[in-house]
């Protein structure tokens, strides 16, 4: 048997992504939004770009439950200084009459972002203030822009010369052009509203983006999807404690999954097992470690959650983790492997379809016949 | 054509991979528009000590129908990383120069359970167990080939593929034990054959005649007059006889030339000494086959016992006049020139289908014994019991049959007999020979257009049968039987019809001379019977004629002439015994049916 069970694991990730029609519906409405911010004569000469962000783009969001919509994260970079706008709620509020004009009635000021509620898809637009001019080429570059997630962008690195794979006919030389294009640009961090929109602070979506494609390409394409399942499962098992979610989680899995994992399977038992040991000490003192976010490391990850949150939290990841590897080292009976992943997972994780012992392809040599050997359907004609 | 999305069962299967210990999952489901198949790439690790052929680990593609659990399940060597020779049962593995497999899909079907290898049961049905079922016996070909015994002592001989490369008609030979004793008293190592092409048979390239070089005939197989047609000027072609089976280890076929020079080499016959002595004979512009013939057994472990011909499309021969510029114009340039445009080391050799039709090897589904089938038979009447009668028997294998009928076939008789529409207006007895001469490759049958006794009284053809059987239900014919003078004994029969086609009258004497008065004594009280317990009406023919006709189709008939030919030959594989009576009655009761003895 299998220890890794990879097509089980690729089934089950098929039914827990997002699913095709969402896919092209969030892209559509970025595009459309992109287009009429385009066309606007007021917003376009204050406009860098705009492009996806979250976990829809790192490839490590899952489908949302039931009738829900899909949320979608969209920066809008623009030539907004500071200086003339601050607090930053002005700066939101130079797109008002476009708002009102393209999508009246269906959006909304929040803290520090803009929400506009659409038919499948909500998209929540966070405005920054103006970069350095020396960053505006590789802001408004094709690797920036594009809608694809890493999983969908294959070879995608962050860097002027970067084209999608089906452009690059005929023309060679990548590896080589993406490490010097890649040595060129450093990114700086963007500015965005603070939580009350009265202050503009730092953020780095672009470099967490970076981050998961390097970490996904460490871990053979696997890292993007043992967030999904670890997802899934909180969503699935656990609704409290309410904090830690969303990004948090998905952080802590990259600093705890081994760069060396080779499947999914190994994938999720690996990090349950390093969170549980790593932090037991804090969930026994009931402290909260803090994590470093990788655009902007002074930012700790972990600031909202609370340590009885934390430790009701690395209570559900230890038992999680027995799960998992009694699942994972399971070798004798298919149905009792199956079955353990699916107490974390649910029953989007397949079950193995019933069948006899006899025929389960055993050691090789010499099987006793029982019975005489039939020919064809037994019938002729 | 499928649309993109994998279908759920293919899903099933591939998880029920994951199951078994040696299969590794690559990777997911693909559409080959190709193949029309999807495929799916596997690692397979049999877990045997390694041997020269078989990595530890071979890549795989399996291929399935898109209807999957139904249709097809094929096993293909990966290009890239799997087996690059062929083992037997597995087709011949060669490149496939647009896909990532190989050609040499394995067979996998039920010689592996004979041999009491891997899952014994009947091939499972469901999505989670079919493909699972098959990859656990791929295993098990795997370790069988990676232990040499995929053809291991006492399994059927098999041969390697040899790949066509055209679809031209299969030449055909005939070839068993005994013609194998007649090519094991000469030392010849080529020499000429003559090859017909029977017009009433397209699909047969028929070899006749083997001849030595000096033109001696050796081995001419006894073909039926099918295949033998006569023939004015045979075309020719050559033949090379070779020590061996030529195959690389573990079980290829030679592809080229050079493979071909380099395994007649190591089995001591010198390929272009045969070619050059033997290519003058087929110098004449046109296109001829070159047959390699080898001994082979019938089962692995034994000694030799026939010989196989494998056959090769030759193109024209180098003419005098169209000897290429840097040849001599001579008989050694030509040869030269030849050597080089078609016989060079990397050509493909053009292999044609080639069939032993033998009646060994096309008896196992089923012929009479031989000490039935080796006897001449002559069937008196051709009517739909006699038809029906001749078919059953030269289809089981009588060769030796003549058939006698003075009527000309009517469009009234397609109910019940053998004959087509394309008879109508041919006399019965010929019509049926020419159809039966086609039924058996070996059927030697004549028809007359005549009552019995033949104006020709001392015809071999009748006086000579082991074996009489009469069919016409005419008195005078059975009267005529008891006058003739046989003069040495022979099996007689009468097979006839009781009214309502029920009964058979079966009566079997061996005799010098055929009981009349017997026969009638046995069969006039059952036929009175017979005429007193019938109610139908008996039917009139058709409008303006005023005799009666025999009510009974076809099922009738073949039901009754099948018993009855079982009797015969039961009969006939017995003792002889004094004369007796049969009636073979068609009861049928409730919802079963039997035939049962009822005299």
């Amino acid at each position: 048997m299998n220890k890794h069970l990879s097509s089980y694991f690729d089934d089950f990730l098929s039914k827990i992504r997002p699913e095709d029609e969402e896919t092209s519906a969030y892209k559509e409405a970025h595009k459309t939004l992109r287009e009429r911010l385009t066309a606007d004569a007021t917003l376009k000469p204050i406009i860098v770009n705009t492009f996806l962000q979250g976990s829809y783009r790192r490839a490590t969001a899952i489908r949302p439950e039931g009738e829900n919509r899909s949320d979608i994260d969209v920066v809008v970079v623009t030539r907004l200084s500071e200086i003339e706008y601050s607090p930053p709620s002005k700066a939101m509020e130079v797109f008002r009459p476009f708002l009102d004009t393209h999508y009246k009635g269906d959006w909304e000021f929040h803290d520090r972002s803009i929400s506009i509620a659409l038919d499948k898809v909500e998209l929540d637009l966070v405005v920054t203030s103006a970069p350095s001019e020396s960053q505006e080429d590789i802001l408004k570059s094709e690797s920036v822009s594009t809608d694809r997630s890493i999983e969908e962008a294959s070879d995608w690195w962050l860097g002027s010369a970067w084209i999608p794979i089906e452009k690059r006919q005929g023309r060679f030389g990548w590896d080589s052009l993406r490490a010097a294009d890649q040595a060129k640009w450093k990114v700086d961090p963007l500015r965005i509203p603070d939580r009350a929109a009265k202050e503009w602070r730092d953020t780095h979506p672009l470099e967490q983006i970076r981050w998961t494609q390097e970490k996904n390409g460490l871990c053979a394409g696997h890292y993007v999807n043992v967030v999904k399942a670890l997802k899934w499962w909180r969503r699935l098992r656990h609704t409290t404690p309410k904090y830690p979610k969303g990004y948090p989680v998905e952080h802590l899995i990259g600093d705890c999954c081994p760069d060396t994992i080779t499947s999914i399977a190994e994938g999720v038992v690996l990090t349950l097992e390093t969170i549980e040991t790593r932090y037991q000490s804090y969930a026994d003192a009931g402290t909260v470690p803090f994590l470093s976010d990788h655009g902007v490391p002074e930012h700790n990850v972990f600031k909202r959650i609370s340590g009885e949150e934390f430790t009701a939290f690395h209570k559900q990841i230890c038992t999680a983790a027995d799960v998992a590897r009694a699942a994972f080292d399971e070798e004798d009976s298919i149905v009792a492997k199956a079955e353990g992943w699916q107490k974390l997972f649910g029953d989007k994780f397949p079950s193995p379809e019933p069948g006899e012992g006899g025929d389960r392809g055993g050691p090789g040599g010499f099987t006793k016949r029982t019975a005489p050997t039939l020919i064809g359907s037994g019938r002729f004609g | 054509m499928t649309s993109g999305a994998v279908p759920e069962p293919l899903r099933v299967a591939r998880r029920s991979l994951e199951e078994i210990d040696g299969v590794e999952v690559c990777d997911g489901w693909t559409w080959d528009e190709r193949m029309d198949l999807w495929m799916l790439k596997v690692m397979l690790r049999p877990g045997t000590a390694p041997h020269s052929y078989v990595p530890a680990a071979t890549g795989w593609y399996v291929g399935v129908d898109e209807r999957y659990p139904l249709g097809r399940i094929i096993f293909l060597p990966s290009a890239a990383d799997g087996l690059t020779t062929t083992f037997p049962h597995q087709h011949h593995n060669g490149v496939d120069a647009q896909g990532l497999c190989r050609l040499g899909v394995i067979c996998l079907e039920d010689y592996l359970a004979v041999m009491g290898r891997g899952p014994a049961k009947a091939e499972p049905e469901t999505a989670g167990t079919r493909l699972r079922w098959r990859a656990s016996r791929a295993l098990e070909w795997l370790r069988a080939a990676s232990e040499d015994q995929l053809l291991p002592a006492g399994s059927p001989f098999e041969l390697p593929e040899f790949p066509k490369t055209s679809n031209s008609p299969k030449v055909v030979f005939s070839e068993d034990r005994a013609s194998f004793d007649a090519w094991a008293r000469h030392e010849h190592r080529w020499g000429t054959v003559e090859v017909s092409r029977p017009p009433s048979v397209p699909a047969a390239i028929v070899l006749r005649r083997f001849l030595t070089p000096s033109g001696h005939p050796i081995w001419e197989p006894k073909w039926g007059s099918a295949l033998s047609p006569q023939v004015e000027r045979p075309e020719r072609g050559i033949w090379i006889r070779l020590g061996r089976v030529p195959v690389d280890p573990p079980w290829q076929a030679p592809t080229t030339w050079g493979q071909l020079r380099r395994l007649t080499a190591d089995g001591g016959v010198h390929l272009d000494e045969a070619l050059h002595s033997a290519l003058p004979r087929i110098r004449d512009g046109r296109p001829h086959l070159l047959l390699v013939g080898f001994p082979i057994p019938r089962t692995m472990g034994e000694p030799v016992q026939q010989l196989h011909w494998q056959a090769v499309q030759l193109p024209k021969l180098c003419d005098l006049h169209e000897v290429p510029n840097g040849f001599r114009r001579n008989a050694k340039g030509q040869w030269q020139a030849d050597r080089t445009r078609i016989f060079a080391n990397d050509h493909r050799i053009e292999w044609c289908a080639s069939e032993n039709w033998n009646t060994e090897e096309i008896a196992t589904r089923g012929q009479f014994p031989k000490a039935v089938s080796r006897l001449s038979v002559v069937i008196i009447g051709a009517g739909a019991l006699g038809s029906s009668v001749a078919e059953l028997l030269v289809r089981a294998g009588v060769s030796e049959l003549t058939i006698l009928d003075s009527e000309e076939m009517e469009v009234g008789n397609l109910v019940r007999h053998t004959l087509l529409l394309g008879d109508v207006g041919r006399s019965k007895a010929e019509a049926v020979a020419a159809r039966l001469n086609l039924a058996h490759p070996a059927a030697r049958v004549r028809g007359f257009a005549e009552k019995f006794p033949l104006s020709d009284v001392d015809h071999e053809s009748v006086r000579g049968a082991d074996v009489v059987i009469e069919t016409t239900a005419s008195n005078d014919v059975v009267a005529s039987m008891g006058a003739f003078p046989w003069r040495t004994p022979r099996r007689f029969f009468s097979l006839s019809l009781s009214l309502g086609a029920r009964r058979l009258y079966l009566f079997s004497a061996t005799e010098e001379a055929f009981p009349y008065a017997r026969f009638r004594t046995a069969v006039d009280p059952l036929v009175a019977e017979d005429v007193a317990s019938y109610d139908d009406e008996i039917p009139w023919e058709g409008i303006g004629c005023w005799h009666p006709v025999f009510p009974a189709r076809s099922d009738d008939i073949w039901m009754l002439a099948s018993a009855g030919v079982k009797q015969v030959v039961q009969i006939l594989g017995s003792a002889p015994e004094g004369p007796q009576m049969m009636v073979l009655e068609n009861v049928v009761e409730m919802k079963s049916f039997s035939v049962a003895d009822a005299a």
